[in-house]
């Protein structure tokens, strides 16, 4: 894991990069989580743990093997020239069009990620991707009813909570796109897709570049869906690292954070939505389930309080953050965060001033 | 050591796959997986089993192998590494130490009107929180495990009394909800915390503080097994 440079033909060895010592310490923690269960088996807190962590693992993983699958089927099944005629040119129709994908297609937050990022590969707009984005958890036909259901059928808690995600999805869309007019915000792996070329292995078994439709593969249904599957393959071992580590310390988390405390800091009105914020980010609920717990806090936090819950955690969350980190740029991700961040801290100053209306 | 090394690099792919799929399929036979997740979540393990089955049987014949680097191996040891905490966690549930963290009071109840938490049988924690007007007053038997020494209870009654509790699943135990009633009554003192207990008693709820708690007063507690579905689960459909 030393680097070394060649000066003058001599080869000179120097010492770790941060890159080498960030992994060296990233492979020695994968190491100790790996032995807890073996170190401290009948310890209360490592069981707790245990449970909490494989119960995030196996609820997402099924939908994130479900999205790398559809992402596969995308690359191999959908060409790059009628999407290109589907997608209305201008940035803000393409956005708005995009966000309200997940009426049709609900696909749930650990699945998108594979989904937009070999979109994005086929030349799907970057306001459209980041759109698509963040609001396919949200405005979907599953996630209102669920909401609706947590909180004894007012469908008007599910009508503000899709519209609200709606539209900040569209606005972070729109804003990344201006910021980023003159250059891609996708990393160089799926950049590389958009350009048609794939320097890396495409699973056809073997290293070559090419026009990316697949054209020049066989045809025949068999061969094709195998090469989905390729890209699912590829795409899985790409996303389900983020995921793990994202997983670990959300199950960290829900594991050591004392939420009573939590809701005596929330009482507070000034601090109620930042600490509900906070407590979506650090919990990784799926979508479909995190309204029966923001409706548990009822009586206890303001409703503007439980609605910036809602609308924060399927756009931005631990393990949404890092598995952002496929697909976009280093520095977009932070971007999209804090734009989000504050999107729904207006909106909930916004839900507040309503206030009333529930 | 080279062949050690191109061994893990020819079969680390096929090893993931291969291991994922049979980790979910031996949670499929008795609905073991509902020690993480809720009952709804069969079909959707069976889809991801669907998926694992063709991506593992590629990553078999698949004849070109990407590079094994430390960020690979690190890759590979990440998604392998739930699998050690699914089988540590088979059986386990979530005790008094989650209850800790999570019990904020009786307001806490899953609070959806018109759920049910059963269907036929005897009543559940659930079900007084669902419909607490219907069993006030009533003499109720209910099975749970039992908390010692909750500190949201020291806080608010100002003594020790043991709760009665079950966490209850919309998706998987990351957004288990407990819900309790306190016990009030000679408790065994063989009983000790997370027991598994059919405690009967008449279900009152009192106003301390001007919180509303939840109790089951003259209440009588006997051990009992581990129920074979020791969550609670909203009936809804969604999941």
């Amino acid at each position: 894991m030393r680097g070394k440079t060649k000066s003058a033909g001599h080869a000179v060895v120097r010492g770790p990069t941060i890159s080498d010592t960030l992994m060296g310490m990233a492979l020695v923690a994968t190491a100790a989580a790996f032995s807890l269960p073996y170190i401290a088996p009948d310890n209360p807190v490592v069981s707790t743990f245990a449970v909490i962590f494989s119960s995030i693992m196996l609820e997402a993983m099924p939908f994130m093997l479900l999205g790398t699958l559809v992402g596969g089927c995308i690359e191999v099944f959908v060409d790059r020239s009628r999407m290109d005629s589907l997608l209305p040119k201008s940035s803000l129709a393409s956005a708005c069009l995009a966000a309200a994908m997940g009426i049709v297609f609900p696909v749930c937050e650990c699945a998108i990620v594979p989904v937009v990022r070999r979109l994005a590969g086929k030349g799907l707009p970057a306001a459209a991707a980041v759109a698509y984005l963040l609001a396919g958890p949200i405005v979907n036909p599953v996630v209102a009813l669920s909401t609706a259901m947590a909180y004894n059928f007012d469908w008007r808690v599910a009508a503000i909570r899709l519209g609200l995600g709606y539209v900040i999805a569209v606005v972070v869309a729109l804003v990344i796109d201006k910021i980023f007019r003159d250059e891609s915000i996708f990393i160089a792996s799926v950049q590389g897709e958009r350009k048609h070329r794939h320097s890396a292995v495409c699973g056809c078994g073997h290293h070559h570049e090419h026009g990316h439709d697949h054209k020049g593969h066989n045809t025949g249904l068999g061969s094709r869906l195998a090469l989905a599957c390729n890209h699912a393959l590829d795409d899985f071992m790409a996303t389900a690292p983020y995921l793990v580590v994202g997983a670990l310390i959300a199950a960290l988390a829900q594991t050591s954070l004392d939420r009573r405390l939590l809701v005596g800091l929330a009482s507070s009105s000034l601090w109620s939505s930042t600490l509900m914020m906070i407590l979506a980010v650090l919990l990784n609920l799926c979508s479909e389930a995190d309204a029966f717990i923001a409706a548990s806090f009822r009586g206890l936090t303001p409703f503007s309080a439980q609605m910036a819950f809602l609308l924060i955690g399927p756009m931005f969350d631990i393990k949404l953050l890092l598995m952002y980190r496929n697909l976009f740029k280093g520095r977009v991700v932070p971007l999209v965060a804090t734009l989000v961040v504050a999107a729904v801290s207006v909106a909930a100053i916004m839900v507040e001033l309503a206030g009333g209306m529930l | 050591m080279n062949i050690l090394f191109e061994t893990v690099r020819r079969w680390r792919l096929p090893l993931v796959c291969l291991a994922w799929l049979l980790t979910i399929l031996r949670l499929l036979p008795n609905r073991e997986y509902q020690t993480f997740l809720s009952g709804g979540f069969f079909p959707i393990l069976i889809a991801a089993c669907a998926v694992l089955l063709p991506l593992t049987m590629l990553a078999l014949v698949r004849r070109d192998t990407p590079q094994l680097g430390a960020r690979e191996t690190l890759a590979t040891a990440l998604v392998l590494l739930p699998l050690v905490y699914v089988n540590h966690a088979r059986g386990a549930v979530l005790g008094s130490g989650a209850l800790d963290t999570r019990y904020v009071g009786s307001g806490l109840a899953g609070g959806a009107t018109g759920a049910r938490a059963t269907v036929g049988g005897g009543e559940t924690l659930l079900d007084l929180y669902l419909d607490t007007e219907k069993f006030v007053g009533k003499n109720v038997s209910l099975v749970g495990m039992v908390a010692q020494n909750n500190p949201q209870v020291l806080e608010v009654l100002g003594e020790s009394k043991p709760l009665l509790f079950r966490f209850v699943i919309n998706c998987c135990a990351a957004d288990a909800t407990p819900v309790a009633v306190i016990l009030d009554g000679d408790m065994p003192s063989t009983i000790m915390n997370d027991d598994w207990v059919q405690a009967t008693g008449v279900f009152t709820v009192r106003n301390v503080g001007g919180q509303d708690l939840l109790v089951l007063a003259d209440a009588a507690a006997v051990p009992v097994a581990t129920p074979r579905e020791p969550y609670l689960y909203m009936q809804w459909g969604v999941f």
